[in-house]
């Protein structure tokens, strides 16, 4: 799978979304802001301190990593970011809205229109085939992509009949892959996406999201703890112990086709 | 080493209390049910045993039209080698035209004895005792003061009289009838005061020791017919003869008792298995949210024993828990409450409550094995699948295994639903099978209401007269307008049928305009027809009900005539087939005949026809509101647990599709909404699947356990009623299942099934 599998990508995406808009704003504003975030689990001696006042923000477009070492709290910030979860403190604000702020049903608004998510271990509701689990996404919103053309550029239609149970982890996460963007959301928040996958298919699944980003402007939040996987990012925030400790413009971006995995 | 896994189950029966409290309560109601009818109906059964020595029961009566001397009586004892002992009584009428059969109380002192419920047995001639179920039914407590024709009596004591431990007026009613028809006892002067136009020469007999049922049979079939050719030869009618096993007075209660306790049974079986089932389904249920942790302990060397063990243990103690409190609640609330059901019908003697080790047993083994075998032979199946695929969350065994293609014209949520009713197929058969029991006995508690006023509305309007009276000898009537009918009984398959031989009939008759008659063709009545299944054409053969003679008739037509069975032929045809002297005449007429009572030997009126209605309303009244409570309960129960499972099956699904960003409501339409559908579908079969069980249920137990005929009926506004029903219950469901999934947290996708 590569190259003409990408082109085939390329040239569908057009067709779904037409050319580039040179008045797209993406990439150029700051779109997320966080400012302050703190997260505390279990209570008294046995409290844990998952974030302790976090703050960055965020260009639209841009795809940052969030890079750390098991229980660095990267999880919980993108949980956090998603609302999944909600912070003790601080604020989360994306395109001016206050996530923080939000109901929860607000929130479930939020999430249906501007995030897709994928995450380590797929989530795919079993008993749906691989087109239906990607028209769940498709039923949430009003321009979704055309699931047909986007099942044949993801490389399953031969399996778009079959259930998760009968993929392998690639297909399966391509599936979920296929699920968060056919409804063209403004930030993709992926969780350990390939930390269930061999290297091979990693780096097919990693030059899927770069090819979503390049081509939409779709910004990326990605968790992992792999450094390599950090190489395609535009910027890598690097956590430990539920604290900032770096915050870096990366300058040696590389392909995701080109990180040794 | 104990198995650690057991530390679990607190925490699993904390977390899903609702579902182990509905499962308790879903088994202990029947358990208590059918401990409580165990326990009641082996008290009622041994009591009635016993008190057959102890009120020294008649093996049987007769009845002649005129009194025997006592040197027949004499006779017949020798011949017969019996006892024979003076039962006559009077029956009279109150103000109330309630029939009131009195005996002398000195008669019942050596056979078919009174019990005393309350008060003294009548000592001055100016007292009375009488039917305890009837006195509750008219509200008349002791002291009172009660009026029999003129006479007013004081009451002094509540009875009951072992050969009318059902108030069968009757042998050839339908039903009995303790509202208004009761026993009354009262001294010698008391009773002879009263006028002998309405006395009935009554014989009670015993044997001089107690036959098997076959003897009994024999020996009665031969007395029956000797004491009728004795009477013939004496210039006397034999007028009735029952056997105490066919005397419904005497059978009716205990064969009712010991049919219920069957039926209890077999509806506690039926219960106690669906539950375990619904148990089932909901551990395979809990097994394949728990994959991982199970993949991780097979892989550790858990063996499938050690996991199986673990999971039935709740589902065990549950139901063990449930035998017990059934138990406890079936001797403390539950035995008298049913108990009193049957007083409530019955003229029983005092019964004693025995403690019933089989009830035990039944109520406790039974339901645990039928929980083990049930759910061993489901999980088994889900828990012999290799640790790999559990830690691959992969609980399919055939990876080959055809999806089925749906259409994707086909709207993506109504996909989405089928795929959910799919995925469920387990728990909605489940349902399936759940609203059946459901349906059939809401259907019947509902039911019995509506048919017991149509089938009054309809033998109402298939009385012939207003009047009708059977005379004691063929004397002139001159009254206008009066219908003379010839009269005899004959018996068809132990049911007792009316024939009538009709003058006049069709145009020619006031009565019977409807009947269409002519020499050589028979008519037989609605009720007839239903009963046994009759169609023009066919032969049916009657018997003499004293005698071996049998008589064929071929069916030439119906008549839409409910209540008695009956048999119409022309008054010529009647009598040339029977002999002079072996039926009475009849007539119809407008106003009350002007014979002097001394010739009448019965009235047929109205409440004569519609008492069994009454009676059935008012002794199972109670019954059916119980029934239309526990199916409505049941009903909802059922749909509450198995939508728990589905929702619970789905639980990591709904938060995955909540953190897409799917609203409640639309979740409910994917997940929700498919119980709801196969909720209505199965409702809708289940309506109609249950009427025709209970139509041949019905017919078959009105066959067997009543004479006559009742017919089965529903009344048309049953369906949409149980559709209401059935969709209130669904929507209560539906709200609190909706409330769960608003619950389930968006951190539920994020874990991995885990303990």
């Amino acid at each position: 799978m590569t190259t003409e599998k990408y082109g085939e990508c390329y040239i569908f995406f057009e067709r779904q979304l037409g050319k580039p808009n040179k008045n797209d704003n993406r990439g150029k504003d700051m779109f997320i802001e966080i400012k302050d975030i703190k997260k505390d689990f279990g209570t008294g001696d046995n409290i844990t301190h998952a974030l302790k006042n976090v703050s960055f923000s965020m260009d639209k477009g841009e795809m940052v990593v969030l890079l750390g070492p098991s229980g660095s709290g990267k999880s919980t910030l993108l949980n956090i970011i998603g609302g999944i979860e909600s912070s003790d403190s601080g604020k989360v604000e994306i395109n001016g809205e206050a996530v923080h702020g939000m109901s929860e049903k607000e929130r479930i608004i939020y999430r249906r229109n501007h995030l897709g998510y994928v995450f380590q271990s797929y989530n795919l509701i079993p008993n749906l085939t691989v087109r239906e689990n990607i028209e769940v996404g498709a039923y949430l919103s009003k321009n979704a992509l055309n699931v047909g053309e986007l099942i044949e550029v993801l490389g399953l239609k031969q399996h778009k009949d079959k259930i998760p149970s009968q993929l392998s982890g690639g297909q399966q996460q391509r599936t979920s892959i296929g699920r968060a963007i056919v409804k063209n959301p403004d930030l993709l928040l992926c969780d350990e996406p390939t930390g269930a996958l061999d290297s091979d298919t990693s780096k097919q699944i990693l030059e899927l999201i770069e090819k979503v980003k390049e081509r939409y402007g779709t910004s990326i939040i990605m968790v992992t703890h792999n450094e390599n996987i950090a190489g395609m990012a535009d910027r890598i925030i690097r956590l430990k112990d539920g604290k900032i400790v770096s915050d870096e413009r990366n300058e040696n971006r590389i392909k995701a086709g080109e990180l040794e995995l | 080493m104990r198995n650690p896994l057991y530390k679990r189950l607190k925490r699993e029966f904390v977390h899903d209390l609702a579902k182990y409290i509905v499962i308790f309560l879903f088994l202990a109601l029947p358990i208590a049910l059918c401990a409580g009818y165990m326990i009641g109906n082996d008290s009622m059964i041994r009591t009635y045993d016993e008190a057959i020595g102890k009120y020294n029961l008649e093996d049987g009566h007769f009845q002649t039209m005129f009194a025997l001397a006592e040197n027949q009586i004499a006779d017949i004892e020798t011949a017969e080698n019996i006892d024979v002992s003076y039962l006559y009584y009077k029956e009279e009428k109150t103000p109330e035209d309630h029939a009131v059969r009195i005996y002398k109380s000195s008669d019942r002192m050596e056979i078919d004895k009174w019990c005393v419920h309350d008060g003294k047995m009548p000592e001055a001639n100016n007292e009375v005792a009488i039917d305890r179920l009837y006195a509750e039914n008219n509200k008349i407590s002791l002291d009172d003061e009660y009026k029999i024709n003129d006479k007013t009596y004081k009451v002094t004591a509540v009875i009951s009289l072992f050969d009318y431990s059902c108030l069968f007026k009757s042998n050839t009613d339908t039903m009995f009838n303790a509202q208004t028809f009761t026993v009354a006892l009262v001294t010698d002067e008391a009773f002879n005061a009263i006028s002998d136009d309405n006395i009935v020469y009554n014989y009670a007999y015993r044997y001089p020791e107690r036959l098997g049922e076959k003897a009994a049979h024999t020996k009665n079939n031969d007395m029956r017919k000797n004491l009728n050719a004795y009477a013939h030869e004496n210039g006397n009618m034999l007028t009735d003869y029952l056997a105490k096993e066919d005397n419904q007075a005497i059978k009716f209660s205990i064969n009712d008792i010991e049919g219920d306790l069957t039926m209890m049974l077999i509806f506690g079986i039926l219960i106690v298995g669906g539950l375990a089932f619904v148990f089932a389904l909901s551990i395979k249920s809990q097994i394949e949210s728990e994959t991982g942790s199970i993949g991780t302990l097979k892989a550790m060397g858990y063996k499938n024993g050690e996991l199986l063990a673990h999971y039935l243990l709740l589902p065990m103690l549950v139901t063990l828990l449930a035998g017990i409190v059934g138990n406890i609640l079936a001797y403390t609330a539950l035995k008298d409450y049913l108990v009193g059901l049957y007083y409530h019908s019955y003229s029983l003697p005092v019964y004693t409550t025995y403690f019933n080790a089989k009830a035990l047993v039944f109520t406790t083994i039974i339901p645990l094995a039928l929980v083990l075998l049930i759910n061993v032979f489901i999980l088994i199946r889900s828990l012999n699948i290799p640790a790999l695929n559990f830690l691959r969350g992969n609980l399919r065994m055939r990876k080959d295994k055809k999806v089925t293609k749906l259409n994707e014209k086909i709207p993506f949520m109504t996909r989405f639903r089928l795929r959910v009713i799919s995925q469920n197929k387990g728990t909605y058969i489940a349902l399936f099978f759940g609203t059946f029991f459901a349906c059939v006995i809401l259907l019947f508690g509902l039911m019995m209401s509506p048919l017991l006023s149509h089938y009054k509305k309809s033998v109402i309007a298939s009385q012939l007269a207003p009047y009708q009276t059977v005379l004691k000898a063929d004397v002139p009537v001159t009254d206008e307008g009066a219908e003379k009918l010839y009269y005899t009984q004959l018996s068809y398959e132990k049911d007792d049928v009316i024939i009538y031989g009709v003058e006049k009939s069709g145009k020619e008759s006031n009565y019977l305009k409807k009947l269409s008659l002519e020499n050589g063709k028979v008519v037989v009545n609605n009720s007839l027809r239903e009963k046994f299944k009759l169609k023009q054409g066919n032969k049916i053969v009657l018997s003499e009900k004293f005698d071996d003679k049998n008589y064929e008739i071929k069916i030439g037509g119906f008549l839409d005539n409910d209540g008695s069975l009956i048999v119409f032929m022309s008054a010529e045809d009647f009598k040339k087939t029977f002999a002079e002297g072996s039926y009475l005449v009849s007539y119809l007429s407008s106003e009350k005949l002007s014979v002097p009572e001394a010739f009448v030997y019965k009235t047929i009126t109205i409440d004569d026809l519609t008492s069994a209605s009454d009676q059935l309303t008012d002794s199972m009244g109670d019954v059916f509101l119980l029934f239309t409570i526990f199916s409505v309960i049941l009903f909802v129960l059922l749909i509450y647990l198995l939508a728990k499972i589905v929702i619970d099956k789905n639980a990591k699904q709904i938060s995955m599709m909540k953190i897409l960003g799917y609203k409640t409501r639309e979740i409910n339409r994917a997940y929700n909404v498919p119980t709801g559908i196969m909720v209505m579908v199965s409702l809708v079969i289940n309506t109609l699947l249950s009427q025709f069980l209970i139509k041949a249920l019905w017919d078959i137990i009105v066959s067997m356990r009543m004479r006559g005929w009742l017919s089965c009926y529903f009344a048309p506004w049953l369906f949409p009623l149980i559709m209401a029903i059935g969709f209130v219950g669904y929507l209560v469901v539906y709200f609190i299942e909706s409330r769960r999934i608003s619950k389930i947290s968006l951190s539920q996708t994020l874990k991995e099934g885990s303990f």
